[in-house]
């Protein structure tokens, strides 16, 4: 501080003095309209740094949460197709064991053979299931009708998967053809089966009623053990949203932690650069007017 | 010594107190003039006359010797050092802030989201590689960081022209500046042929010095004859006696932009050129972020730019479209094989006008569901490149974000610390070199008083020589 004070320091000084605190008012006033501490990467550059990264995360878990929402609507479409199929298998088998006990007319076996016609046509149109307009059980293929008109399997025996966290891939349909036979031994070929049954109805053949029995429980089992695989899946699917929703969650609070503004300090900060400032602006006008000599020299 | 020599020494004190009131009246005049220093009349005795052997000397009165003025070259330098930081952290805390709005404000999405907009856009495909809505949005997200790319380079090399029109601006107040302490010097040696100072050019070219030490380092060198010498950029005369050299802006070639080197035309038409060498000052600041920070930022976003469509168009070609068809690119390269930057990368315009030639596929035999190829993709957001340092787009970004805010918060605080430094020093100044109307309120009733007492003395001879003159009659 200078010994003498001149005219143009006694002016200058309290200016910048005011222009100091005014800038540091604004400051506090931009925080608390934005609430936020860090508003530039200048403010925090570490902070606005890790806040950038953490924001970066979270857009990603956002896509990743909406990736298993399709996942689970994929899985649940699936599930309940191989259900119904299922269910349609059982109806089959007792239509069989019925038609091994109770027919004796050729017209009873016809309309047995015939119910279980009508219900292998429901079974295709249950393999030909649609999810938001894709096949579910044509692997990639899933652009066109996996069973055709003839039974026949056309689409691949591709698993689509798809990122549901970081280096996680998640399979969001069966294999294609796994559930009602892909034309190769691999698979039991549901419908084939099926055809053969109806045939071996109609012939009376009882052995040969038994035969296709054993298998239509081989295909029993392999559209069950399908559904429980996809079962499975759902559960990690639930449990990935779970995760998804819990990371999200902590990734708004580190962002919370890393920018937002602890409002008490910001407002008790406010008021105290409102007092200082107060304070140097009455003491400066008292200043600037202030007396010299010259007051009292007469 | 008779009644007139008595009257001769008192009328000397009248005129004595008489410039004293004048030299008062000056100061206050100029108690809010920019540069002005306050002046002090030295009042000096006349010679005495000898009254004859052994009896001593008679004073004859006094007289204004000369009038000074409140200089202190300590100071003064001090000022001038503080005021050539303060201006470098000054001239570049504009564009900074600039810079900085940049980054953070300019570009929608902002390059950092428009990362993550494009690799979610990869993984919503993988729903469904079928889904024409999900290409078009991810052909969407690759021309928004095409955009993003292109709007920061743009932007970048805007600030760079605006900065290159400040400091033209700046080297015409160097070259008025340098005319006027070149003009000072003329009329100070003319005026102090005689003797004693020119205060009032002396003050002119001390402020005139002071204000270009604001907007480039100054070397002043006090000649013998009264004339200042000033250098700049390490050696360069700027003003040499009444002559003053000039500063010209001269655009390099368009490797460089245009930007504008500064040559200095020498007092014999000489030129050099000095933009090296001006490393301090506002024109220092302006230079050092056009030259480093700007061009730093820019070489980071060609870097970004070459290794994000290197690496994408590397996993892309892997991949076939719908239509069976592989090895595309998803940016087009750059035409006679120059390399991908900032400002020309282009999202294949064949791939815009049919997205269904994204290379999705991994298996030309698996379409059209197969998606692996994008599950690829989307995992290069993931990985870390050697090109960017190993580390992976957004953390690059996020560390070049991290710099900016860094470089702008580091000259925040050091302009906060040299402004105030800066006023400290021009305060200190002050205090020796300005005018107090309290000290000038002192001086005016002391010249008053003397002037009264010495009109007293005069009024009593005056009494006498009547007296005189009554005995004669």
């Amino acid at each position: 501080m200078p010994i003498r004070v001149t005219e143009r320091f006694r002016f200058n000084l309290p200016l910048q003095r005011i222009q100091k605190l005014r800038a540091r008012n604004i400051a506090v006033t931009e925080k608390l309209g934005t609430g936020l501490r860090v508003n530039r990467p200048s403010d925090d550059p570490l902070s606005a740094f890790k806040a950038h990264e953490v924001e970066s995360h979270a857009r990603q878990v956002e896509q990743y949460d909406r990736n298993l929402r399709t996942a689970d609507t994929m899985l649940s479409h699936s599930e309940q197709a191989l259900g119904d199929a299922a269910d349609t298998l059982f109806r089959i088998k007792e239509l069989t064991i019925q038609s091994l006990t109770s027919v004796r007319s050729v017209s009873d076996a016809r309309s047995i053979a015939n119910e279980i016609r009508h219900l292998q046509e429901h079974l295709r149109s249950v393999a030909n299931t649609r999810s938001a307009n894709r096949f579910l059980f044509g692997g990639f293929r899933h652009d066109i009708e996996p069973y055709d008109a003839n039974f026949q399997f056309v689409g691949d025996t591709n698993v689509v998967q798809i990122e549901i966290g970081d280096q996680n891939l998640a399979q969001v349909s069966v294999a294609g053809g796994s559930a009602f036979g892909d034309g190769t031994a691999n698979t039991v070929d549901v419908f084939g089966n099926l055809t053969a049954l109806q045939a071996a109805i109609i012939a009376q053949d009882e052995p040969a009623t038994q035969n296709e029995l054993e298998r239509l429980e081989q295909s029993i089992e392999q559209v069950v053990d399908r559904r429980a695989n996809m079962g499975g899946l759902m559960v990690r699917i639930e449990a990935a949203r779970a995760v998804n929703a819990n990371q999200d969650t902590r990734l708004q609070t580190d962002l919370a932690n890393l920018r937002d503004l602890d409002f008490p300090k910001a407002v008790s900060e406010l008021q105290l650069t409102d007092n200082a400032l107060q304070a140097t602006l009455s003491s400066s006008s008292r200043l600037m007017s202030g007396t010299s000599l010259l007051d009292f020299l007469r | 010594m008779g009644l007139n020599g008595a009257f001769h020494t008192a009328s000397s004190g009248i005129r004595v107190s008489q410039n004293g009131l004048a030299v008062v009246g000056n100061n206050i005049a100029n108690a809010d003039t920019e540069g002005y220093s306050r002046q002090r009349a030295e009042i000096s005795a006349y010679d005495p006359v000898s009254l004859g052997p052994n009896t001593g000397f008679m004073g004859r009165g006094a007289f204004v010797e000369r009038i000074s003025r409140a200089d202190d070259r300590f100071l003064e330098l001090q000022v001038l050092r503080d005021r050539t930081t303060s201006g470098y952290f000054g001239g570049r805390d504009t564009i900074l802030a600039s810079v900085e709005r940049l980054y953070t404000e300019n570009v929608d999405p902002a390059l950092g989201a428009a990362f993550d907009d494009f690799f979610n856009a990869a993984r919503e495909l993988t729903q469904d590689a079928t889904a024409f809505a999900a290409r078009l949005e991810f052909v969407r997200g690759a021309e928004d960081i095409v955009q993003s790319f292109a709007t920061m380079d743009r932007d970048l090399r805007v600030l760079q022209a605006g900065i290159d029109d400040t400091l033209r601006d700046r080297m015409l107040q160097v070259n008025t500046l340098a005319a006027r302490i070149a003009d000072a010097n003329a009329r100070i040696v003319t005026s102090e042929a005689g003797e004693g100072h020119a205060n009032d050019f002396r003050d002119q070219r001390d402020q005139a010095i002071r204000e270009l030490s604001e907007l480039v380092e100054v070397n002043v060198l006090p000649q013998k004859d009264g004339t200042y010498s000033v250098e700049i950029g390490n050696g360069f005369n700027i003003v040499q006696g009444d002559q003053s050299s000039t500063l010209e802006g001269t655009p390099q070639g368009p490797a460089q932009q245009g930007l504008i080197n500064i040559e200095l035309v020498g007092i014999n038409g000489g030129r050099t050129d000095i933009t090296q060498l001006l490393t301090r000052g506002e024109i220092g600041g302006l230079l050092d972020v056009r030259d480093n920070v700007l061009a730093g930022d820019l070489a980071e976003l060609d870097t970004l730019a070459f290794t994000f469509a290197t690496e994408v168009n590397n996993v892309h070609r892997q991949g076939f479209g719908l239509d069976g068809v592989g090895g595309r690119d998803l940016f087009v390269p750059p035409a006679g094989g120059a390399q991908f930057s900032a400002a020309n990368l282009q999202v294949d315009p064949g791939i815009v006008a049919d997205p269904r030639q994204l290379g999705v596929a991994q298996d030309a035999a698996a379409l059209p569901g197969d998606q692996r190829n994008f599950l690829a993709l989307a995992d290069l957001q993931g990985a870390r490149h050697a090109g960017l340092g190993g580390a992976t787009f957004n953390r690059r970004y996020a560390e070049i974000l991290h710099d900016v805010g860094q470089t702008t918060a580091d000259n925040n605080r050091a302009l906060q610390y040299h402004a105030v430094r800066a006023s400290q020093s021009e305060g200190l100044r002050e205090s020796v070199e300005g005018v107090s109307i309290d000290d000038e309120m002192l001086d005016l009733t002391r010249f008053q008083k003397h002037f009264e007492a010495s009109s007293r003395v005069i009024s009593t001879v005056t009494q006498l020589l009547d007296t005189v003159m009554q005995m004669v009659q």
